[in-house]
């Protein structure tokens, strides 16, 4: 019902003034001005990009049951507006809808949840003295991340015990429906997590809840590991994760600037900035769009030095990363090579 | 001459203390650089034939594989046994990862390619600048035509390993009959392989066929088989839809058993964890389609159930061989019914676009490509036309072989389309012929009275296992007779507070007084 609700309060918003659509692009956390106008304008944000992988069908689908169900009413062939019966099942029925926070996770989430998963089943198996197993995430950056943290780690004991207590002291904050969900989905040594139709089938929920519950309880986990309560062992997970659709706006200037075709260097005259934080806002804006060309800062040949240079140090350090490319190779470079690996790990999942 | 102490290096880079039927004599022939064919059943280790060489001959060895799955589930499983230096290169990886790895290649002593990304010239000099010790085909019937997983991409093959310099090879295969095993040779042009051929018949498998009137025979035999042993199960559906129907009406049938589905339109994810619960008996019976069971090792499953028959005798032999790899009894269990035969017929015919519509099929086909501009991936193609996937890819092929497509570019020589419309015809023709033989051929062995066991490998190998108690349903044995080796059940967690703690090892009194 998790996916219904996110509807419903959507609609509730933005009632007759936008198309469903307009519905489905801040679930899959489109990059459009328009996408993110209506997130700011209808405080959506919570809801921005929670859920990716959402097909189009499925979620028209959904819309559909919902007016069969008579909570929505069309209005024309793109656009509906919820009915009484409708708002009055979303305020009857408690969804904890306000725990997502889609605008400041969703792009870490399945990187931090990936990691959180191998790490564990990495400890629980080397704790036993078992180093050879089938992970269950095999996207290259999060096993390089967890092998590079691995090495960091002399006594796996100590950290699962870390681990342990910082989740049970975090799940105990959450519904029994949910920390149980969470739990199952773990692997340790010797023990599979269980599948998303697993799950849906053992708690008598649909394949979205399961899903965008399991999202909600990631989302959740971050906030309180951000909010400065004491869980160094979970905060190192998502140390290093920028929050990609987050610019600021002194980057926004620059970034405009830059698509005027001006060079670094006359930015930084017009802006009457240093250099440096211009190349700190090409980093900032490399996090973020997925289209924005190294080529003009970085060499092809450069960007694949400094590659494997990283898969070398299996780690994300500079300084040490630096010491194994060529001295003119700048930390600039390496940086923004960084910021687009980073990138393309928040599309999880591929090989 | 070989100079390895093979068992010690057997040892040193798979832990096993000693070589299954037919490894050693194949690996000893690859180390000695003469092409081999190796036609070894499933589940026997065929991959070591290789894996080992690799690790001893000085320069790469590449393989050649059919299924990015069973490439990338093999890396995994050397990767899980510290085996390095080896890699799967396929359309999976990202265009960057795929140049860093190839940049790299000198790294690397085992590279595992599909035939697609070989054939691309800039890979190909890649790999040429190399040393290539051996030159690897696994799955090898594939380059028959008339083998039952015809893949055309196999074909070129020849011509690629003539441009790394003719390397030595190592065609290998689980299923090839004599005729098939001619293919291989001519097709690689290496007409004097030394030839390995081990028999995949397995005396501890009993073969018994039940007839059904209905689905609700099948349910019922089936609930009442589980019920009755509590052991390592596949059951085999062709379609999708109907494995998990079955997986959760078994469920609930049976609430103390672990049954779950798997199939090819699962998540990634989520396949790679029902496949790992049920490597580590935390899933006892899997409902799944043919996707599941390609580069499972798992050596105690006792029973196999075919809830649907598959429409050729070699798919038969390679689902019923996952059964029993540890020696001990199983069973196959194939449930018929005449109905089951209307539905092969259906599912061969969806494999190829229809032969009688082919002329609207083909004007759809030229009005889409000599109009389309866009990035059209395969699978819009083929709904723009009004194909399965199966479908369009095999007519791709075709047309590319007959020169009216090359990448984007389409002929518009009227002539040409029409001429080669005819010769694909010809060949849809031909190709169906051979599917409703094959076909054809497992039904009358579902309805043999003589022998099943004998029957079933009479074409594929010279002699067969002698006749013990409890060979198949034709030589007397029955349901009734099933005798499995049970197993015992892994305790289940009911609160998440006690899971976690056990899950993260924080709780060491639970698991001994479990
Ligand atoms: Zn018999």
């Amino acid at each position: 019902m998790q996916l219904e609700g996110i509807i419903m309060t959507c609609s509730v918003a933005m009632r007759e003034h936008r198309s469903t659509s307009a519905i489905f692009n801040i679930m899959t956390g489109k990059k459009s001005i328009q996408t993110v106008q209506d997130v700011h304008i209808y405080q959506l944000g919570t809801f921005y990009g929670v859920y990716k992988e959402l097909q189009k069908y499925a979620f028209d689908q959904t819309v559909t049951t919902m007016m069969n169900n008579q909570w929505l009413r069309q209005i024309d062939a793109h656009t509906m507006t919820p009915t009484h019966l409708g708002e009055k099942w979303l305020q009857q029925t408690s969804l904890n809808l306000q725990h997502f926070n889609g605008l400041a996770y969703s792009n870490v989430e399945p990187v931090f949840s990936s990691r959180l998963l191998l790490l564990i089943q990495t400890l629980t198996n080397t704790a036993q003295g078992h180093y050879s197993f089938i992970p269950v995430e095999d996207d290259r950056y999060i096993t390089q991340w967890v092998k590079s943290v691995f090495k960091q780690i002399n006594k796996p004991h100590q950290a699962l015990k870390a681990i342990y207590d910082e989740l049970y002291d975090i799940l105990n904050t959450l519904t029994e429906l949910e920390a149980s969900l969470f739990v199952d989905r773990l692997t340790g040594y010797q023990h599979y997590g269980m599948s998303t139709p697993q799950l849906a089938h053992k708690y008598h929920l649909d394949i979205h809840t399961v899903k965008l519950l399991l999202k909600k309880v990631h989302h959740q986990i971050m906030r309180q590991v951000s909010e400065g309560h004491h869980y160094p062992t979970l905060s190192m997970i998502r140390a290093d994760l920028q929050q990609s659709n987050m610019i600021t706006q002194s980057a926004k200037q620059t970034y405009a600037l830059l698509k005027k075709q001006y060079t670094l260097e006359q930015i930084a005259l017009i802006r009457q900035l240093k250099l440096n934080t211009i190349y700190d806002h090409l980093v900032e804006i490399v996090y973020v769009d997925a289209n924005m060309s190294l080529e003009p800062y970085v060499s092809n040949q450069t960007e694949q030095e400094i590659i494997e240079a990283i898969y070398e140090t299996q780690s994300f350090r500079l300084k040490e990363i630096k010491q194994r490319v060529h001295s003119d190779v700048s930390y600039f470079q390496i940086r923004l090579v960084l910021a687009a690996l980073q990138r393309t790990g928040d599309i999880n999942g591929v090989l | 001459m070989v100079c390895f102490n093979l068992e010690q290096e057997l040892y040193t880079h798979f832990q096993y203390e000693t070589f299954r039927l037919g490894q050693k004599t194949i690996i000893e022939d690859v180390l000695n650089g003469e092409d081999v064919l190796g036609i070894l059943p499933t589940g026997s280790g065929k991959s070591v034939c290789y894996q080992l060489p690799a690790k001893l001959l000085p320069g790469l060895t590449i393989v050649v594989s059919p299924l990015i799955s069973l490439m990338t589930d093999q890396v995994k499983q050397l990767k899980a046994r510290h085996y390095t230096g080896v890699v799967a290169l396929n359309s999976f990886l990202s265009m960057k990862d795929r140049q860093a790895v190839l940049r790299n290649l000198s790294a690397y002593k085992l590279i595992y390619i599909s035939p697609e990304l070989l054939q691309q010239s800039h890979v190909l000099s890649m790999i040429q600048q190399q040393t290539i010790s051996l030159f690897v085909v696994d799955e090898a019937h594939c380059i028959s035509q008339w083998g039952h997983e015809f893949r055309p991409d196999y074909l070129k093959l020849s011509a690629i390993i003539a441009q790394l310099g003719h390397p030595p090879i190592l065609a290998l295969s689980a299923t090839a009959t004599p005729r098939v095993q001619e293919d291989i040779m001519a097709a690689l042009k290496r007409p004097h392989m030394m030839r390995h051929i081990f028999p995949m018949d397995r005396e501890n498998i009993a073969f018994i066929v039940e007839e059904t009137e209905n689905p609700q025979d099948k349910l019922e035999i089936m609930t009442s088989l589980l019920a009755k042993h509590h052991v390592p199960t596949i059951i085999y559906f062709s379609s999708r839809q109907l494995a998990e129907q079955l997986a959760i009406t078994l469920s609930q049938k049976l609430p103390d058993r672990r049954i779950a589905y798997y199939h090819g339109g699962m998540e990634q994810t989520d396949r790679l964890l029902i496949q790992q619960q049920y490597m580590t008996d935390q899933v006892d019976v899997i409902c799944c389609t043919s996707a599941f069971g390609m580069g499972i090792d798992k050596s105690n499953i006792r029973l196999v159930i075919h809830y649907h028959f598959p429409t050729e005798l070699e798919s038969y032999i390679q689902e019923v061989g996952r059964a029993g790899r540890d020696g001990e009894h199983s069973v196959a269990l194939l449930l018929f019914s005449e109905a089951d035969i209307m539905i092969s017929e259906n599912l061969i015919t969806r494999e190829l676009p229809d032969e009688a519509n082919l002329e609207g099929i083909f004007q759809r086909i030229k009005q889409i490509l000599q109009t389309n501009d866009r990035e059209s991936s395969d699978e819009e193609i083929a709904a723009l036309i009004n194909l399965n996937e199966i479908q369009w890819r095999y007519l791709k092929h075709q047309l590319i072989k007959h020169d009216i497509m090359n990448g984007k570019q389409v002929v518009c020589d009227d002539m040409k389309w029409e001429r080669a419309r005819e010769d694909i015809r010809a060949h849809i023709v031909e190709r169906m012929f051979i599917k409703r033989r094959q076909l054809r051929k497992m039904i009358a062995w579902i309805r043999e009275s003589d022998c099943l066991r004998r029957q079933l490998y009479k074409h594929f190998q010279d002699g067969y296992t002698e006749k013990h108690a409890e060979c198949c349903s034709n030589c007397g044995y029955t349901i009734r007779d099933v005798q499995l080796k049970a197993q015992i059940l892994e305790q289940q967690n009911n609160n998440w507070q006690d899971h976690l703690k056990k899950l993260l090892l924080q709780d060491n009194v639970y698991a001994k007084t479990e």
